[in-house]
């Protein structure tokens, strides 16, 4: 099969799953990036500055674990949209870490109670550029807009191998950005003593977050776009807080993401065992739900099995700690009962940095034979 | 019938909380009474978390409540004077910078009636060790949200082990992706993934402890 035919392959595999029918067989969907460096003997220092050869490395790495469908996102150096996703600055290797350490978000209270009003008064936008300027620093929007023009090359490479890239742009909800620049204590304690006005300032804040993020995704015809959502999890928050701070939300990014005829790829980090029900309000076969082994991902199949793709499981700890016939082990059991239909073996969350490759190819063994 | 206060604290209203507390304070009730009252209060808190009434967001503010109304009460409470339990020296391993998990362990513990000794984060297995000599904990806590932690956590552990200070010391690992593989791995006495989880093997652990 040329390299042509074996993208379109393994897209249509994907693209089944998604549309809960059943393909030849279960699609596998690799997401890394400080593993990549790992693996290929490269600086993490180097592997976030030098944005084409931390994509050559993310390809060799695709290779020589062998035989997956896809690769969940293609660029390695995602520390500024790190620090976007999280208002929060970003510790970088070489800069401000080790040159071997892997890079951490700097949760600290940038954001202050005053900055609610603030969003409200200037409008979102005007916030948001000023804060990041102001507070996160670093030429962040000039690194973003940098990495903008390294999307068209990095795609090239990935589909010259034949080997979709699934997540265009990511976006998450207000509640995700708030509470990393307010940081996690701070927020919780905002939204029990000054809920209205968190409230407003979320819903002055949503209705910029998927226009440009979709606009790109389908310019550069990446199928899916990525919604994260790790400290809304249901395992943090009463239901009443949940009820009003996130899933509406939520809600209203995926319908949109899918209204602009893309696949919104729900990357749920933490508990949402609680909420799963909820999820079924969601446009039925148009999402993936990808979960990182903390929620009842079994739960999960008999609650949504019918309603949307689960993506998922293999814990990041398994990957760094056990043996391949265990990791091959657990992913068989994640097909014969999630799968066949409306099922893609993945990680939970990404493949870490230190997991062990032979671990990793276990997993896609598990789905290729 | 459970005390007002002990009611307030576990429902998580804060107003009744700090004046009840004035109130106590000016009819001279002693101090450490109301402390009691209040850890009273922490520990049914944490009995609505484990019944799966409460969450992570009501364990945060009842520890900020906590410390709201120690602040009312106008002494300089050693960690000392709180305590009940025993000591317990807890830090982020060297490599990992979050601080998060790990501070609101530190609350959650010291409401709970631990002398709470706070190492930082990316704590160098040098100071575990100092820490353990000059403070004699009863319990050590390492956290870490990386799974490129699990070996600094196994390097930590055997340095103790070096420094021959193991043998009296429990060791509890904790952070999102530790796990029972993680806690024989690293060679700890136990794992959790939660505030409240640490404060019941804790307690388990002095417990067992006293009684031999």
């Amino acid at each position: 099969m040329d390299k042509t035919e074996l993208l379109k392959a393994r897209k249509e595999r994907i693209f089944k799953a998604v549309a809960l029918q059943r393909p030849d067989r279960t699609p596998v969907i690799l997401e890394y990036a400080a593993f990549a460096a790992k693996v290929t003997k490269m600086r993490l220092s180097e592997f976030v500055s030098d944005a084409n050869r931390s994509i050559i490395a993310m390809i060799q790495t695709f290779h020589m674990v062998g035989g997956a469908d896809a690769i969940n996102y293609g660029g390695g150096s995602s520390t500024s949209a790190l620090a976007f996703l999280w208002m929060s600055k970003v510790k970088i290797p070489g800069v401000d870490l080790p040159e071997d350490e892997l890079w951490q978000v700097d949760e600290a209270e940038l954001m202050k109670p005053e900055d609610y009003d603030r969003i409200l008064v200037e409008g979102w936008p005007a916030f948001f550029q000023s804060y990041i300027q102001e507070r996160i620093g670093g030429g962040i929007w000039e690194k973003v807009n940098a990495g903008m023009q390294d999307v068209p090359r990095m795609l090239e490479a990935w589909a010259a191998e034949g080997i979709p890239v699934i997540s265009g742009g990511c976006v998450t909800t207000p509640f995700e950005l708030f509470c990393g620049g307010r940081s996690l204590v701070e927020f919780i304690s905002d939204l029990y003593h000054i809920p209205d006005k968190v409230q407003a300032a979320m819903d002055v804040t949503i209705p910029y977050f998927t226009s440009p993020v979709c606009e790109m995704t389908k310019m550069f015809s990446v199928p899916s776009v990525w919604v994260g959502g790790w400290r809304s999890a249901s395992s943090v928050l009463s239901p009443r807080l949940w009820d009003r701070f996130v899933f509406p939300y939520f809600e209203r990014l995926v319908h949109e993401i899918v209204d602009a005829g893309l696949i919104a790829l729900l990357h749920l980090d933490s508990d949402w065992t609680r909420d799963l029900s909820r999820f079924r309000s969601l446009p039925k076969g148009k999402c993936i739900l990808a979960l990182d082994g903390s929620t009842n991902i079994f739960k999960a199949k008999e609650i949504l099995g019918d309603h949307m793709c689960i993506m998922g499981d293999v814990p990041p700890a398994m990957f760094a700690l056990s043996t391949p016939d265990e990791v091959y082990n657990y992913s068989s059991k994640l097909i014969k009962e999630i799968g066949p239909e409306g099922f893609i073996l993945h990680s939970g969350c990404d493949i870490p940095m230190n997991a062990k490759l032979e671990n990793v190819q276990a997993m896609v063994a598990a789905a290729t034979g | 019938m459970a005390h007002r206060l002990v009611e307030a604290v576990s429902s998580l209203r804060e107003g009744e909380v700090l004046a009840e507390i004035k109130e106590l304070k000016e009819r001279n009730v002693p101090l450490l009474e109301i402390v009691q009252l209040l850890q009273e209060g922490m520990n049914s808190v944490g009995s609505r978390f484990e019944a799966g009434e409460y969450y992570l967001s009501e364990l945060i503010l009842s520890s900020k409540l906590f410390k709201q109304a120690i602040d009312i009460l106008g002494e300089r409470f050693e960690d000392q004077t709180l305590s009940q339990y025993g000591t317990f020296v807890i830090g982020t391993v060297f490599g990992d910078i979050h601080d998060i998990g790990k501070n609101i362990v530190a609350n959650i513990l010291r409401c709970n009636g631990f002398k709470v000794i706070d190492l930082g984060v990316n704590v160098p297995m040098e100071k575990f060790v100092a820490a353990i000599e000059e403070y004699k904990p009863d319990i050590l806590g390492i956290s870490c949200l990386l799974t490129t932690g699990f070996e600094n956590m196994k390097a930590t552990v055997k340095a103790i082990e070096d420094a021959g200070l193991r043998s009296d010391l429990k060791v509890l690992i904790g952070g999102g992706p530790v796990n029972q593989t993680t806690c024989s791995y690293v060679g700890a006495d136990g794992f959790s993934t939660n505030a409240q989880e640490t404060v019941g093997l804790s307690k388990k652990i002095m417990e067992n402890k006293l009684n031999g």
